[in-house]
């Protein structure tokens, strides 16, 4: 899974989101370091929404222009649950080998 | 003028969805343009339209849409440049002291083409600057 789709499914985990919406969530919880375009973003709910994993929940106005929202579906949840869970596991593998760094000369 | 950019990206994407969506992107890519810039979001489009056309078409169409896809890409970086010029694409002057006929004449042309021109009158020459948005 690339990163932009699991912060777009993350960005979902809170609830309906249109497209705008998740663009500004996902940069705010990335801090600034994924900034979707609109078509990066299309392209992205497209695939996941062809894989179950996202779902469209109707379209509703908003400030003059009809936006189009998004939800997480059941897979999707457990999608990212397995996959945060795997990125939980390889940083604790990960962080360890830093922590546990030999002294230069002592190994 | 942000629009209109935007608007021709969308080509790139195939009918079907072009059709289905092309609202709701051109939408969203003008909400993005403002904070991100419309360059950032024109060529996402363009980079959007191009994957949703491969994942749609075969192998021997993806060169013909390659080459659409660059012609769109050069498209788009044209008017975009205009665009970063506020909007401005030609600016011609032109000047003339004692007779004027045929400078006028050249002037009212531009005119009738859709050139914006101002005159300006100054006891030796007469100046006139002309543009096209």
């Amino acid at each position: 899974m690339t990163e932009q789709a699991l912060y777009i499914l993350a960005s979902l985990a809170q609830g309906e989101l249109h497209g705008y919406g998740i663009a500004r969530d996902v940069e705010e919880l990335s801090e600034g370091r994924v900034r979707l375009t609109a078509g990066t973003l299309y392209g992205a709910l497209n695939r996941l929404s062809d894989e179950g994993l996202v779902e469209p929940a109707g379209e509703r106005q908003v400030q003059g222009r009809r936006r189009r929202y998004y939800r997480l579906t059941a897979p999707g949840h457990a999608v990212l649950t397995d996959e945060v869970e795997r990125l939980r596991s390889a940083a604790a593998a990960l962080g360890a080998r830093v922590v546990a760094r030999p002294t230069p000369g002592l190994a | 003028m942000r629009r209109r950019l935007l608007e021709i990206c969308l080509l790139t994407y195939p009918r079907e969805l072009r059709e289905r969506d092309r609202d709701h992107l051109r939408d969203l890519a003008l909400d993005l343009a403002a904070s991100h810039g419309t360059a950032r979001e024109a060529l996402g489009l363009i980079r959007g339209g191009l994957v949703a056309r491969c994942r749609h078409g075969g192998r021997a169409r993806r060169a013909v849409i390659a080459v659409g896809a660059a012609t769109g890409l050069a498209l788009a970086l044209l008017t975009w440049s205009a665009a970063a010029q506020g909007g401005r694409v030609e600016e011609d002057r032109f000047t003339c002291a004692g007779a004027c006929a045929e400078v006028e004449a050249e002037v009212a042309s531009r005119v009738r083409d859709g050139w914006s021109c101002t005159e300006r009158r100054e006891p030796s020459a007469v100046t006139w600057r002309c543009s096209i948005h």
